[in-house]
């Protein structure tokens, strides 16, 4: 038997022993933890496939002189692991709560309170809700059972969390941020044919749930330690918003390192929808469950019901035409007035709107990076770098392409597409003031 | 007394409680009722096996037997393996299958009647036909006319065989004989069931499609006047999943049955993932396959799979999402949880009895049920039967020997 080098004996007297035995020293959450692959991913790992590269982190040395970088579409919030590493702080935006908590749950500011609150949390697995049943069904994302399971787990977190750190509100997000990761394995979805998103209805395994509760705790409490071992002293912000909206402190940046999401049909509020669901559940305002929800995130595929939006961006309005000329098939000009070309025109002018907020923060003598990938749609290469290269420039910035690189297969849908289908270039476009 | 039965071929319950039988060729045959598992033990270790299923207190010739044959009596059922294809030792001692003389499965469709309709159900036309149902007293003859032909397991199959009044009667007939299976929906699966099956060492195989309950909905629905009759409506995977839970909850073998069509592939990773988790140890699933009885319906759920507008042949999305279950299989499940993946691809592999005794193979070629013994149809020669079924495919079918 080999017990964790994270928890000792002393601390949890009366683990099981079958948990005791399944537990190995390194903690790798497998498939059969039922666990979401995206946060089986962002735990293992550290990372998902929409991050930041070892490539990318280099960018982050040309701003090493700078106080605080700002990212205002900070995802999974690699940007301040990456800065932790390298002692500078971070600001980061990220209007996606799954995404933002799972920042929250990383950042290093708290880390080492956030692995005591995930310590307290197994110490009360004498009190982690129990049941009898099997497995439950439901049509929805959470069965009635399953979601009374995880509402308790929520209640000892908050517990936890409440004695762990001085603010409540902070307490409260922790609580969340640790509940979040988990509330798959209770939920009653299945993996989407698109691997990143989830099938709604199903089937909810209640049996050994406590097993992998505890897998996933000490799966947390070693990915923290890696975030504490490797942090360097820095102060780090995070700050759930929309960067199209959000009041930024005017003229505090002097540097940006940030990715939008890219247009390939990838929706973030899709691939959370079971956690968004829970949100819901739980009462927390700004979850984004409903199709109808106004304030659609950026690169959203919901189109129906939208009004209609132009980009000013001549690059944008360029693709937008060009499309409209392919020799298509009658679906595909269907596909593309009812869906994909209001997807595009909503996805530019988003962006249009974004960084027109966010140039607001930015100081006067200023340096940034945009790492964004193209594409393609019809054959043709939707022109997301031209486009925000343009939208810099409109704004007073000076802007160019400072590297590009061929990729293939970066996020795009269908991993046997061939030739153009499956080009994608990741360009890394420099903006900068002075 | 032990070389007399590696003569004679005919199904013995040793001592630990595993059926055995003895097969020319194909060594020693065996079905565990703590496991549902067929494998067969190459002829030159099958002395000793026999000799150890004889004598529980001895030790397995080989560490392997203990985790296939032993689990149950001999090692604790968690401590189970499942390897593939089920031949023991190990699949490289086995240079080519050889075709047995006697079936190894015959399936009793004790009963036409079904509370489901099945899009792709392959027994449709032998079901629903009153006059066919048997009487209390053919069950005793058809049974006895099946255990004549030594089969290791018998799978009490219809319609859903927990509409038969006749149940009891027919798993008394073959108890101690041959292994018993039975089929089900779990539709109308009660906790008398449960004791019933325990009983008789019964295992039991519930199908479920989909944990989607609008897909499983879609593949199997109740058939429309049990449903007008039906007053809970409780959907067919919910139903699945309750019988299911009660009979891991009491201990019973099971396995799930899984027909995948292009409605249902691309879940069967996640489902299989959570069949594991739920405590499953069987999980079997079928391409679903053509039948004369609900051609439309195998067309509908097909998919692209046969020959394109193009011309080219595809495979739907079975290629794929099969290697995808082999590579879980290999990585999670195998340490727990046996998979049998059927492609239904060779003709005429299976035995059936239909309610009124008539024995029959099923064809996916001519599509249609054959007759195996015209002169006899309720009382086939084992000559008869070899000329009309594959043998070769239908033990492949039965010791996982799948070729996809």
């Amino acid at each position: 038997m080999v017990r964790s080098t994270l928890i000792g004996n002393e601390a949890t007297p009366s683990i099981p022993t079958q948990w005791r035995n399944s537990h190995q020293k390194q903690v790798t959450l497998g498939r059969s933890t039922l666990l979401r692959d995206i946060y089986r991913s962002l735990i293992n790992s550290g990372r998902s496939y929409a991050a930041y590269t070892e490539r990318d982190r280099k960018l982050l040395e040309n701003l090493q002189d700078k106080q605080e970088i700002l990212d205002p579409t900070s995802g999974y919030g690699l940007l301040t692991a990456f800065c932790s590493k390298m002692g500078i702080s971070s600001y980061c935006v990220e209007f996606n709560m799954p995404q933002f908590y799972w920042q929250l749950l990383n950042n290093p500011t708290y880390v080492e309170l956030t692995k005591s609150c995930t310590r307290m949390v197994l110490d009360f697995h004498g009190r982690w809700p129990r049941t009898t049943l099997r497995a439950s069904f439901s049509e929805n994302w959470y069965s009635i059972e399953g979601l009374d399971i995880l509402k308790r787990i929520h209640a000892l977190l908050i517990e936890a969390a409440n004695q762990t750190f001085k603010h409540e509100d902070v307490a409260q997000d922790i609580a969340l941020a640790l509940l979040l990761p988990f509330c798959g394995r209770l939920s009653c979805q299945l993996p989407g044919d698109n691997s990143t998103h989830a099938k709604l209805g199903g089937l909810c395994v209640l049996n050994g749930w406590e097993n992998d509760f505890y897998l996933y705790l000490n799966a947390i409490l070693q990915r923290l330690e890696e975030v504490s071992v490797q942090a360097k002293p820095a102060n780090h912000v995070m700050v759930l918003g929309d960067a199209r909206t959000i009041e930024l402190e005017q003229s505090r940046f002097a540097a940006m390192l940030t990715s939008p999401p890219y247009p390939n049909h990838r929706d973030f509020s899709s691939m959370f929808q079971p956690e968004h669901a829970l949100l819901e559940q739980l009462g927390i305002e700004g979850s984004i469950n409903s199709r109808q929800n106004a304030l659609h995130i950026i690169g959203s595929n919901f189109v129906s019901g939208r009004e209609k939006r132009y980009p000013k961006s001549k690059s944008a309005i360029r693709f937008l035409e060009d499309v409209q000329q392919v020799k298509r098939v009658k679906q595909a000009i269907y596909d593309d007035e009812k869906y994909y070309l209001p997807y595009f025109q909503h996805y530019f002018c988003d962006l249009e709107v974004a960084y027109a907020n966010v140039a607001k923060a930015l100081r006067p003598v200023f340096e940034g990076y945009v790492i964004v990938v193209n594409n393609t749609h019809r054959g043709l290469v939707v022109p997301v770098s031209d486009v925000i290269t343009e939208i810099w420039l409109d704004l007073g910035f000076y802007a160019e392409t400072y590297s590009s690189q061929e990729a293939f297969h970066i996020g795009t849908k269908n991993p046997r597409a061939r030739g153009v289908r499956a080009r994608h270039t990741e360009y890394a476009i420099k903006i900068w003031r002075s | 007394m032990m070389n007399s039965l590696l003569n004679n071929q005919r199904v013995l319950l040793t001592q630990s409680g595993v059926l055995v039988k003895s097969e020319q060729g194909l060594g020693l045959l065996t079905y565990s009722p703590f496991t549902s598992q067929i494998y067969a033990v190459h002829p030159t270790e099958a002395q000793e096996v026999l000799n150890w299923l004889s004598a529980p207190e001895s030790q397995p010739p080989m560490e392997i037997y203990a985790k296939t044959l032993g689990p149950g009596w001999a090692a604790p059922l968690d401590e189970a393996k499942f390897p593939s294809p089920h031949l023991l030792p190990e699949v490289k001692m086995w240079s080519s299958l050889p075709m047995p003389r006697q079936p190894l499965v015959i399936n009793w469709l004790i009963t036409g009647r079904c509370p489901l309709a099945c899009r792709y159900c392959y027994a449709e036309d032998l079901m629903r036909d009153d006059s066919r149902e048997p009487r209390k007293e053919d069950i005793s003859r058809i049974g006895e006319s099946i255990l004549s032909l030594n089969p290791l397991v018998v799978v009490l199959t219809g319609g859903d065989p927990l509409f038969s009044p006749h149940l009891e009667e027919a798993m008394q007939c073959l108890s101690g004989q041959a292994g018993i299976v039975v089929d089900t929906s779990g539709y109308t699966f009660t906790s008398k069931h449960i004791a019933l099956f325990k009983k008789h060492r019964v295992a039991v195989r519930i199908s479920f499609d989909s944990e989607r309950p609008k897909i499983n909905q879609y593949q199997r629905p109740l058939h429309p006047p049990y449903a007008k009759r039906e007053t809970k409506n409780v959907p067919t995977a919910q139903a699945a999943i309750a019988a299911l839970c009660m009979c891991l909850d009491a201990g019973i073998p099971v396995t799930v049955q899984t027909v995948a069509t292009q409605k249902t592939a691309n879940d069967l990773v996640a489902l299989g993932d959570k069949l594991f988790r739920l405590g499953v140890r069987s999980w079997r699933i079928f391409k679903v396959a053509p039948s004369a009885a609900r051609y439309d319906g195998y067309k509908e759920l097909v998919g692209s799979v046969g020959k394109t507008k193009s011309g080219k042949r595809s495979d739907g999305p079975y290629k794929y999402v099969f290697q995808k279950v082999q590579e879980a299989y290999s990585n999670t499940w195998q340490q727990k949880m046996a998979v049998q993946v059927t492609y239904n691809e060779t003709p005429n592999a299976v035995i059936l009895v239909g309610p009124d005794g008539v024995f029959y193979s099923e064809s996916n070629v001519m599509l249609g049920k054959t007759i195996l013994d015209e002169v006899n149809p309720t009382m086939p020669s084992l000559d008869s039967i070899c000329s009309k079924v594959n043998m070769t495919a239908h033990a492949e079918r039965y010791l996982n020997v799948t070729k996809p």
